[in-house]
């Protein structure tokens, strides 16, 4: 995805969703990075289990992708609805990485995708954040442009991203009103959305939520080490000074 | 005569064989003589062969009959090769794909060398598109256009989703992902609100968040339900781009080859079926573009018709011959005529385990092969193979080329299989077979007739005339040339007429096992080599033949050690009473000899009963048993006309541990039951063959050469006497072929050949004296073995009219 002669520099993929629906999804981007730049994939599964303590009329009722309404099972078949999940996720990250001849390593914890996510991103090059995609259509490469100018290594990624995927690529002016950007990207059928946590406009774990709402498509981060993230109030710890 | 036979009985020398002149031969060597052709003597085969080749009607097919060795087969070739070239080129067969009926590939019948330009026209075609589709696919133009409708529809149901998210959200409602779809749930302040939380609420909000999230979830399951048809309609655009832009190139490509056979309606037809389905499975190519090239040769030379893929497009030729192919008519034998290789197959490939074919997998068979020509079979390999006769029946019945396996027909696999378009057939079958299988399936196939309504039935034999003669010895030229052989001399030529003669086993005919003759013409060259001689003569003739009779005359010779050991009894000397020499015949495949076998009688007061102790233990055939119950119908009308027949009699083939059938030895038992009943002794040094019927006539038998010749050599053993010899039916005096030194043996008197017509003339012979006429008085002439005969019978129905009368109460022995 790189210039013929120039070194591609490897980087380290870190793969996250909730379930293996929005798992895949980022799996099919994943598959692209990790055929020529990515030395490392970690995956991670994270259960959230809100349905069972959410405030939701009786009987609980989940909207299958096909529009089915649906029961929520009980706790029991939902745990084995998960355990099918995580090893159908560890088996397309496991032939994946073969493919690549990438290393790799799966984990599946309990807790909000996004949140644990940013958390980890630390450890990690890019972050990949699953969301599963209504339709079958083909969407666009969304890239939002940081405000500071446009940041060269995400440009070429998007670029490169778009050829393989051959679509086409969209670029978001960065605009100071986050929620006029949101409702761009609302509207925009995408494929995958990539930001850069370092140059912004979306920095922080809530903008990344509120992104992957509205895109409705794997959201790739790079910079991730830069994603801000809240300080739990029972700290004493002062947040860092913005900039 | 030193035996003081009845001279007017003996042959003279003359008469026992005939003997070619080599100077009455109009030639020094077969280098003078124009060679003749395949065959002589066999015009009414050959007016069949040629009825069979020349008319057009169907079902005259033909039936080579006759034995082997006549060379049928050869004639039958030459000749339809001959005429074949004559006949037009047939047109070429291919199977191709059926694209509505997969399993029923089509039949395509075009004119000849066409088939072969098809096929290759289609690979190029297949090539062609291989490369021409997958660019166009890449084009900028054929991208942007696709890219525009999945934009479209992606715009469509991301409007939808949006106006749904932007509605939940203005409704405080969460849309929450689970493993099992999309959860609504109740939002305050950005929050989802906890199911402990939600209990503490007024009734009043609950139910209008109830209300509000069971609102949503039917408006997000329209969405999302919504999808699935946007999808298609999507789908269904991009296919009707693709089917756009690749028509356009699959068109104009197609174009060009039904440009290139616009005259062949057929053609044209299946080329538009390929189009719509090039069409239609554009796919197929971007498939096989995206494989990676494997092995040494790069992307650009690998040929996309070797993808199995494109098979559909293949062009199976079934039969295809060069428009310009001066061979005319084919004319094709099948050697191993199984019911496959006659009709064609189709195989089978396993995949997975399961057997899979298609329309590539047909093969032709020899049906194919020799449509609108000549196809030749051995008779008997054909019925010997399971289900090709009845295959070949009902092909020739319907006209056409069905091909069915016998799997198939005998459900014995199930499997995926083909139903070809039958092939119209139009062709002559040559059977070649021998007489027996001709009358049996004559007799037991009804269908056999009326489709092989012609026969060449080959003769065995020639009149031998002088034409005939110079006629066979142009045909040994064109043989001897044809193998390569030197010329042969008059004399060799002579000699090969007399073994042509024996072979025929009649002095006023030729033989025709042309096999023997060349074998024959092939041993005595290599004699003639050995010897450097560039010429055959009659020496290596004889060398040849003597040779061939010594190679297979090892039984015969450890049979004539036997005798002369006296481990089996033959006298060839002396007299003795209810005792004569029989000859027969042992044939051992092409070879035969003769050799004698003594035959007993033996006779006492009976109730009219003659015992063939053959056929009691099952060692005599019907025909012999047959031969044997004639005698008792002669003797009770020769010799009891006016009394009881009151004879018991037995009669055996001596030191006989083998099978006896035939009747050639029924002269020879009748003569031992008259020595028993006259109690004349018969001459141990004459052998006796002929069969005898109910008036006493003597008739032909076979073998007549091999048996002169077997009694002769016992007795040459034994010691000539002067007083030997062989009595054989006058009939059989023309088929006498004596060896040479028989007949110096004779021309000595040392032994002798008596051609006899009647039992008397025979008995005369044998006992010296008179058989006897029956006078005007009723009786036979006084001291006449007939007399003897007729005695004895009486004195039998005396004794047993005594006996019977002993027998009454109140009579007595007088």
């Amino acid at each position: 995805m790189t210039g013929p002669g120039t070194p591609r520099p490897r980087k380290r993929l870190l793969i996250g969703a909730g379930c293996f629906a929005d798992a895949r999804a980022a799996l099919l981007i994943a598959e692209r990075l990790a055929a020529v730049t990515a030395s490392d994939l970690g995956g991670f599964l994270f259960e959230d289990r809100t349905e069972t303590d959410i405030a939701a009329p009786a009987p609980r009722r989940v909207v299958s992708s096909r529009g089915t309404l649906l029961m929520v099972p009980p706790p029991r078949q939902m745990q084995l609805l998960r355990d099918s999940d995580a090893r159908a996720f560890r088996q397309m990250l496991h032939r994946m990485a073969e493919r690549a001849a990438a290393r790799w390593s799966f984990e599946r914890r309990q807790g909000d995708p996004v949140g644990e996510l940013c958390t980890l991103a630390g450890q990690w090059d890019w972050v990949l954040i699953g969301h599963r995609r209504v339709g079958a259509h083909r969407g666009r490469v969304v890239m939002l442009a940081p405000p500071d100018g446009e940041s060269e290594d995400l440009a070429a990624l998007a670029d490169s991203l778009a050829a393989a995927l051959r679509i086409r690529r969209v670029t978001l002016p960065a605009g100071p009103d986050e929620a006029e950007i949101l409702a761009q990207v609302n509207r925009i059928p995408a494929e995958v959305v990539l930001i850069d946590a370092r140059h912004g406009p979306i920095r922080d774990i809530g903008q990344i939520r509120r992104l992957l709402s509205a895109a409705r498509c794997p959201v790739l981060i790079l910079g991730a080490d830069a994603i801000r993230r809240p300080i739990e109030h029972g700290t004493q710890i002062p947040p860092a000074p913005p900039g | 005569m030193a035996t003081g036979v009845n001279p007017t009985n003996a042959l003279p020398p003359d008469r026992l064989r005939w003997r070619c002149d080599a100077g009455g031969l109009p030639f020094e060597t077969t280098a003078d003589l124009e060679p003749a052709g395949q065959l002589i003597g066999q015009d009414r085969a050959m007016d069949a062969i040629r009825l069979a080749a020349g008319i057009r009607q169907p079902h005259f097919n033909l039936f080579v009959l006759g034995p082997s060795g006549t060379g049928r087969r050869d004639a039958v070739n030459a000749f339809l090769r001959d005429h074949a070239r004559r006949m037009p080129v047939p047109d070429d067969w291919a199977y191709v794909n059926n694209f509505d009926a997969p399993d029923k590939p089509t039949a395509l019948r075009l004119p000849p060398g066409t088939a072969q330009k098809l096929r290759a026209e289609m690979q190029d075609l297949v090539d062609d598109l291989a490369i021409d589709i997958p660019a166009l696919f890449e084009s900028e133009e054929y991208q942007t256009t696709r890219r525009a409708i999945e934009e479209d529809y992606g715009e469509r149901q991301e409007r939808a989703m949006s106006e749904f998210a932007e509605r939940a959200k203005a409704e405080q409602v969460a849309l929450l992902r689970t493993p099992m779809g999309f959860m609504l749930a109740a939002t305050r302040n950005g929050e989802t609100v906890k199911a402990e939380d939600f209990e503490k609420l007024p009734e009043t909000e609950r139910h209008e968040i109830e209300e509000k999230i069971a609102r949503l979830q039917q408006a997000l399951s329209e969405v999302l339900r919504n999808a699935p048809k946007l999808d298609r309609e999507r789908r269904r655009k991009v296919e009707e781009l693709n089917a756009e832009m690749t028509g356009q190139v699959v068109s104009d490509r197609v174009a060009e080859t039904i440009r290139a056979f616009a005259s062949l309606e057929a053609v044209r037809d299946y080329l538009n079926a390929v189009r719509q389905d090039l069409i239609d499975n554009a796919a197929l190519f971007l498939l096989s573009a995206q494989e990676e090239p494997d092995g040494p040769f790069p992307d650009t030379v690998r040929r996309a018709d070797d993808d199995p893929r494109f098979n559909r497009y293949k062009v199976n030729v079934m039969v295809s011959r060069a428009d310009d192919d001066t061979d005319g008519a084919p004319l094709e034998a099948e050697d191993l005529p199984t019911m496959d290789r006659l009709t064609g197959r189709i195989e089978h490939v396993s995949q997975m385990g399961a057997l899979l074919t298609d329309f590539t997998m047909i093969k032709p068979g020899a049906l194919q092969r020799a449509n609108g020509g000549f196809l030749v079979l051995d008779a008997r390999r054909l019925l010997s193979e399971p289900m090709a006769w009845a295959t070949l029946k009902q092909c020739l019945q319907s006209r056409c080329i069905t091909i069915s396996s016998m799997a198939e027909r005998l459900s014995l696999v199930s499997t995926t299989s083909l139903q070809p378009d039958p092939i119209p057939l139009n062709l002559r079958i040559v059977l070649i077979g021998d007489r027996l299988l001709h009358a049996l399936l004559v007799t037991m196939d009804p269908d056999f007739s009326d489709l092989f309504k012609v026969e060449a039935d080959f003769e065995e034999s020639l009149d031998l005339t002088d034409d005939t003669r110079h006629d066979f010895a142009r045909l040994v030229a064109g043989r001897a040339a044809r193998d390569g052989l030197s010329p042969i001399s008059a004399a060799g030529v002579a000699r090969i007429l007399d073994e042509a003669t024996r072979l025929a086993g009649d002095r006023q005919k030729l033989s025709l096992h042309l096999g023997d003759i060349d074998d024959l013409l092939r041993e005595a060259a290599h004699h003639a080599d050995l010897a450097g001689k560039a010429l055959i003569d009659d020496r290596d003739i004889r060398e040849a033949a003597e040779q061939k009779r010594r190679r297979s005359g090892r039984i015969k010779d450890r049979m004539r050690e036997a005798v002369l050991r006296r481990t089996i009894l033959i006298d060839t000397d002396g007299e003795s009473i209810g005792q004569v020499n029989g000859l027969s015949v042992v044939g051992l495949g092409p070879f035969s000899f003769g050799r004698p076998s003594r035959i007993t009688a033996r006779t006492r007061m009976g109730t009219g009963k003659l015992i063939d102790i053959e056929r009691e233990v099952e060692l005599g055939g019907p025909l012999h048993s047959k031969g044997v119950l004639i005698l008792g119908g002669y003797l009770a009308a020769t010799y009891a006309l006016d009394t009881p027949f009151s004879l018991h009699a037995s009669l055996v083939f001596e030191q006989s541990y083998g099978g006896v059938d035939g009747d050639s030895a029924s002269a020879a038992e009748l003569f031992a039951l008259i020595s028993s009943l006259s109690g004349l002794p018969l001459r141990q040094g004459i052998a006796v063959t002929g069969s005898v019927n109910q008036t006493g006539h003597i008739q032909a038998i076979g073998g007549v050469n091999d048996k002169v010749e077997g009694f002769f050599e016992t007795c040459l053993d034994q010691g000539l006497t002067g007083a030997q010899g062989v009595m054989i039916p006058a009939a059989n005096v023309d088929h006498l072929m004596l060896r040479d030194d028989i007949l110096e043996a004779v021309e000595q008197d040392r032994f002798h050949i008596y051609a006899i017509e009647t039992i008397d003339q025979g008995i005369e012979v044998l006992t010296g004296r008179t058989a006897g006429q029956r006078q005007p008085d009723g009786r036979f002439e006084a001291d006449s073995v007939n007399a003897l005969v007729e005695a004895r019978l009486r004195d039998f129905a005396e004794s047993r009219l005594r006996f019977a009368r002993m027998g009454q109460p109140g009579q007595a022995d007088p």
